[in-house]
């Protein structure tokens, strides 16, 4: 019973945000000096064609009337059309989502490998563990773009070993993620290829993230081990694996779960940059060419749709911690 | 994000000195973080006299010398379009520089006057502040700034607004935290009993523990916004062209790359990765983890 309330309350709050979020975009929509008619129309149309244009655009309705429009198109799947490819924004995020998706997640999941390294580095003593550590820690205080140029001049311009841009494997596989196509398709030369092209944007996005879930995740573990709920379990002649999974782990795994899914929302804002420097092909590269054309509905898309997975993946992770660790339901 | 905002600044009992000798000797600064202050002031120096001592026209540009690698002409190389970099650089710090502490500011003001206003006026305005603080934390800012800088189109400004509009939010539930907190202790209770009128117990008792928390979340906000600045110009959303900021010395040098010019991009990276990092150093010690 508890559960349940706990989960409706957290989805009632995730329709909240959603809808304020849809509020910002529609306010910002309206005191942005761009012109949708100029843009859809050009500047040197007629009066008639001005008028015309505003009435199909729906301009002439009061600005209420127009957000619920906007509104009632966002349930509905319906974001307008972009000014400048001409075609449903929809049908352009969804062309575009699966690059970036699948960039966010790989370098998502290179953030948790190296945050987890970071952390156990720091208890455990390797030899290796300062340089990685003041590597991690210059790397994250470096905007994602200069990681990714500065990734671009060592393992492309010096090296040679990475490409610069673009997304190789399978391009035109069902999910349209190229390394997951490329593994459907039992392709490993083009696997191979995928993976080369995401090393170095998920690199640069992960440095970030992989720090702040290290440093949580040290500070866990480290007070973990020091409580007398370990040392009991210690001493009642429990084994150390046994301590270490049925106790210490999930005792630490929380403040980095949530940590976790935060950076993981984090990284779909982070992605358009990285995107931008390595020519990318997502929503980022989207985003960056409507932007100069003060293509709105394309914008305010985009953002909306990073937005709300950035909502919902703090929601899910709000709910798994709450399975993690009862006493959150309760509070 | 802070771990507990109650804690006082410092810890409220101090270990007392051990003899004459000890209680004479100064407490020891860590080297890193004096390292990270005289780092800093070289780079604020840096950003203020070069672009006095050499009088150079940003804008004039000399195709005919092109990008010369570091030398000891030009200790930072120039770019494409044969500027000094030395010059462009000290002057794109100080527009980033200026552009962040503005924004940073702003964000500080504006989250004191919410908190302050929550905690003082609470009920309702309380209940439906805090709600505002939730929904703007729930948005990514990174995007949030991107669109509010596409909707007023770059300038100093936008930069400044997009900054304080997204940022304001920690320092509102500090301020409210501590000033709600500070019902709860003695020294408050002490001060009423003794019949001080609130306007005094708020000046003499909450303003000078506020100002030192306000400091170090302004020190943190600083590298933050300067971060800000150059991803929106990196973008294209920040500031015009011909203002050199630091991310707009990125963009360029990002196009030089592919003509080998890395010194182009390293100039402005490493100014960028240093002031960061000093402002970073300098606060070292006085904080939490931030993130963010």
């Amino acid at each position: 019973m508890v559960r349940l309330r706990f989960l409706g309350f957290r989805l009632l709050s995730l329709a909240g945000l959603l809808l304020v979020l849809s509020l910002v975009l529609f306010l910002l929509q309206e005191i942005s000096d761009a012109d949708p008619v100029a843009a859809t129309i050009g500047g040197n149309a007629s009066p008639e064609a001005i008028a015309a244009a505003r009435e199909r655009l729906g301009l002439d309705r009061p600005p209420v009337e127009r957000y619920l429009a906007y509104l009632g198109g966002l349930v509905t799947g319906d974001m307008g059309t972009s000014f400048r490819t001409h075609r449903d924004v929809t049908t352009d995020i969804a062309t575009y989502l699966p690059a970036t998706v699948e960039l966010v997640l790989f370098a998502f999941v290179v953030a948790l490998v190296l945050g987890v390294l970071f952390a156990v580095s720091s208890l455990l003593r390797w030899p290796l563990a300062g340089p990685f550590r003041g590597l991690l820690f210059v790397g994250s205080t470096a905007p994602t773009f200069l990681l990714g140029l500065v990734g671009l001049v060592v393992f492309y311009q010096l090296l040679g070993w990475l490409p610069a841009s673009g997304r190789g494997g399978v391009t035109d596989g069902p999910t349209g993620m190229t390394l997951l196509d490329s593994l459907l398709a039992g392709d490993l030369a083009a696997a191979g290829d995928a993976l080369q092209h995401l090393a170095l944007p998920a690199l640069a996005l992960a440095v970030g993230p992989a720090l702040a879930i290290g440093r949580v995740l040290r500070s866990s573990l480290t007070e973990t081990l020091g409580s007398d709920f370990v040392r009991t379990a210690t001493s009642k002649g429990l084994t150390e694996p046994q301590v270490l999974v049925r106790h210490v782990l999930r005792n630490s795994v929380n403040a980095a779960l949530s940590m976790s899914a935060l950076q993981l929302g984090f990284m779909f804002g982070g992605v358009l940059l990285v995107e931008g420097v390595f020519t990318w092909g997502g929503l980022g590269s989207y985003l960056a060419a409507s932007l100069p054309v003060s293509d709105f509905p394309a914008i305010a898309g985009v953002t909306f749709v990073l937005g709300a997975l950035y909502v919902t993946v703090n929601t899910v992770a709000d709910v798994l911690q709450s399975v993690a660790d009862p006493r959150i339901r309760v509070s | 994000m802070r771990s507990d905002p109650y804690a006082p600044a410092r810890p409220a009992i101090r270990p007392r000195p051990v003899g004459v000798i000890t209680a004479a000797r100064p407490r020891a600064l860590p080297a890193g973080r004096v390292v990270a202050a005289a780092g800093l002031v070289v780079l604020v120096l840096y950003a203020l006299l070069v672009p006095v001592l050499v009088p150079v026209d940003l804008d004039r540009v000399d195709y005919a010398t092109g990008p010369t690698p570091p030398s000891l002409a030009h200790p930072f190389g120039t770019d494409l379009a044969g500027r000094d970099l030395l010059v462009r650089g000290a002057h794109g710090l100080r527009v980033s520089l200026v552009a962040a502490l503005a924004g940073a500011t702003g964000a500080v003001v504006l989250g004191c006057l919410v908190g302050a206003a929550c905690a003082l006026v609470g009920g309702r305005l309380d209940r439906w502040g805090m709600r505002v603080v939730d929904g703007v934390n729930a948005v990514p800012h990174l995007l949030l700034g991107i669109v509010v800088a596409a909707a007023l189109r770059g300038s100093l400004l936008t930069i400044v607004l997009v900054v304080a509009a997204t940022h304001w939010t920690q320092t509102a539930r500090l301020v409210r935290a501590e000033l709600l907190a500070l019902g709860t202790r003695d020294f408050y209770r002490a001060a009423v009993s003794l019949g001080l009128t609130r306007r005094q117990v708020l000046r003499h008792h909450a303003a000078p523990r506020l100002a030192a928390q306000l400091a170090v979340a302004l020190g943190l906000l600083v590298p933050h916004a300067v971060w800000h600045e150059s991803t929106l110009t990196f973008l294209g959303l920040g500031l015009p062209p011909h203002q050199p900021s630091l991310g707009a010395l990125l963009d360029l040098g990002q196009q030089a790359l592919l003509s080998g010019a890395w010194w182009t991009l390293a100039a402005p990276a490493g100014l960028l990765v240093a002031v960061t990092l000093c402002l970073a150093g300098c606060l070292a010690g006085r904080t939490e983890d931030h993130h963010g």
